[in-house]
């Protein structure tokens, strides 16, 4: 029988009082009952005791709430890396709604989209002008200080009814966050996860050590659902958050780490491989290393384990839907030998299984795709009902009525229960740590006045060099046929920039070619082998122009 | 190819008690604690049928 009251199926250690049910805000007024002077967050010369966190964070809650704010909604948190940005983060959830970070990187096209698809009801922001960018019809609330007034002369009033106090309002299965992840139509998919997918993926687990004494990097972009792992592992277990100001720059990070005493980082494999390479006495001073979101590269895992025997070295892998991790892999030295580290097995509450073409258990040591269940499940995709119910389907190894998701990701399982990460089964390419699906960019190219055709292809052997590439027919306009010289012909297109304006940085091709029509195989479908070659065979130099990028291929 | 993903393939619409919609191929059994609220059809029609009906993605148990 499905579970009838107040949870979901899809937790299968689903009861009242299990220790995952929980909303984050209450788990995090436990910490700040228990150790209040201790220190939650810091950045730069920032810093806020858990005490201090919870008190700035209640006086906004009441501020969000008599603006309007409810349970069920969402609030956008437009600001700079920093403490106040944790404070708005929780305030946002004591009023009852989820947060959707809306990342001052992105650009403002993107921005508006993101407004656009996920609905906030009130974005918070330090202006007026920061928000009204934003185009949305959301309320804006200041950040200003209650009492105090912003330089838009906006007033914090901190009269408002008073603020929901833990589960009150918000319960476990309340959509806590939306995070965006690329989609294959062309518009983002917006992952709503609820408070217990995060709750249950720090609380009970023990891939990596929770506690008082841990203090953890915040290095990862705050759209992502890493940056949950890094801001809600320490504040769930009493340890502390330090923020990284900025983009991740080895350096710094180094210099952190001797600060703050870092006990403990979560980074993309990708920069985990370039530090490794540049700079790995960042690692020195480290307990715990998290590394995920590629296949890891078993040289580089051999080399951090051997040079830092004390540090516990986990590579994880997990998709947005199932937040962060689903599974995990302790690197031992004797992994050096094998041809990819594994990805190990599943969480605690997370079950995966590993299935084949009629949703049967594949046998041990054979390829099958991923599918996930259990606590860390997203609802699903806002807006996108259709969408949810063909990646999120009915599990017939859970608990009645419970659903697991298809990762699209193929895998192999050993006798052991330590899974082998294969392979992509669908289109998705990672570009320095984040899944993009290249047909996303595809469709905001082809929307360009002067694009007619768009294919966008990954390129680059490994994850380190991996970019996108963007083939194009353009319009033939008499103007640009002018033009003397091929490259240069086309540099007005100034496809960087229009593309850079629309999408993430990540997400912007660091090469356009310029084709005349796209290869076909004899039965229509698109060549892409043909098409790379056309590429590949290009001259040195020859018809590009530098500083567009821009290069045309007949 | 994925049994989720084949266009050419018939599928049915599950439903479980929090309202929650699932696409599920035809020829598998529906797991327990799922209903079947569409019959066989195309997986356009079926898909149509869920944007038609699960018009709340929250489970029900959250909204009551």
């Amino acid at each position: 029988m499905a579970p009838d009251t107040g949870l979901n199926a899809d937790l299968p250690s689903w009861r009242p009082g299990a220790p995952t049910e929980r909303c984050l805000h209450e788990v995090f007024e436990e910490r700040a009952a228990a150790a209040p002077a201790a220190l939650a967050v810091t950045c730069g010369e920032e810093r806020l005791s858990y005490r201090e966190l919870d008190e700035r964070a209640d006086a906004l809650a009441r501020r969000l709430v008599a603006a309007g704010v409810r349970r069920g909604e969402l609030v956008g948190v437009h600001l700079e890396r920093g403490t106040e940005m944790v404070v708005a983060i929780l305030a946002a959830l004591k009023a009852g709604a989820g947060y959707l970070m809306l990342d001052r990187a992105f650009p403002v096209e993107r921005l508006r989209a993101m407004a656009e698809d996920a609905g906030p009801a009130v974005l918070l922001a330090r202006t007026a002008a920061d928000a009204d960018r934003l185009g949305t019809a959301a309320g804006f609330v200041p950040l200003a200080d209650p009492g105090g007034t912003d330089p838009d002369g906006h007033t914090g009033t901190g009269t408002g009814p008073a603020p929901p106090h833990g589960a009150a309002r918000a319960r476990p299965g309340d959509t806590a966050c939306v995070i965006f992840t690329s989609g294959s139509t062309g518009r983002p998919k917006v992952v709503a996860a609820p408070h217990r997918a995060i709750v249950g993926t720090v609380l009970g687990q023990h891939y990596t050590r929770f506690g008082p004494e841990t203090v953890w990097l915040q290095c990862a972009p705050v759209s992502w659902d890493a940056f949950a792992l890094e801001l809600w592992g320490p504040l769930l277990s009493g340890g502390a958050c330090v923020i990284h100001p900025g983009s991740p720059d080895p350096l710094r990070m180094e210099q952190l780490v001797a600060r703050h005493g870092i006990t403990t980082m979560n980074l993309p494999t990708v920069l985990f491989h370039v530090i490794m390479d540049t700079r790995p006495e960042v690692f020195a001073g480290l307990r715990d290393l998290l590394v995920g979101g590629e296949a890891l590269s078993p040289e580089h895992a051999a080399r951090v384990v051997r040079r830092f025997p004390r540090l516990r070295f986990v590579n994880g892998y997990g998709p947005v839907e199932c937040m962060v991790f689903v599974t995990t892999h302790r690197v031992a030295p004797s992994d050096a030998g094998r041809p990819s580290v594994p990805i190990g097995r599943e969480l605690a509450g997370k079950p995966v299984h590993v299935l084949d073409e009629r949703l049967r258990p594949v046998p041990d040591g054979e390829v099958g795709e991923l599918y996930a269940s259990g606590v860390g499940l997203a609802h699903g995709y806002l807006g996108r009902p259709g969408l949810t119910a063909e990646r999120f389907v009915a599990d017939p190894f859970g608990p009645p009525g419970g659903r697991m998701y298809r990762t699209g990701d193929l895998v192999r399982r050993y006798g052991d229960g330590v899974s082998e990460f294969v392979g992509r089964a669908d289109e998705q390419v990672k570009i320095r740590g984040a899944g993009v699906d290249p047909a996303e960019v595809e469709t905001v190219l082809a929307a360009h006045p002067d694009v007619t055709g768009a294919v966008v292809l990954a390129a680059g052997d490994r994850a380190e060099n991996r970019t996108l590439v963007a083939y194009l027919t353009i319009r033939q306009q008499p103007r640009r046929q002018a033009g003397h010289q091929a490259g240069a012909a086309f540099a007005d297109l100034d496809l960087r920039g229009y593309t850079a304006g629309k999408l993430p940085d990540f997400m912007v091709p660091s090469r356009f070619v310029i084709v005349d029509s796209f290869p076909r195989t004899h039965n229509g479908k698109l060549d892409r082998t043909a098409l790379v070659e056309l590429d590949a065979g290009r001259p040195h130099g020859g018809g590009q122009d530098a500083g567009s990028g821009i290069q045309r291929r007949t | 190819m994925n049994p989720f993903d084949d266009p050419e393939a018939s599928f049915v619409v599950l439903v479980n008690d929090e309202g929650q919609h699932s696409l599920w191929p035809e020829f598998l059994e529906a797991p327990a604690g799922w209903r079947i609220a569409r019959t066989a059809a195309s997986r356009a029609e079926c898909l149509e049928f869920i944007e038609r009906n699960w018009t709340d993605l929250r489970p029900a148990s959250l909204t009551a």
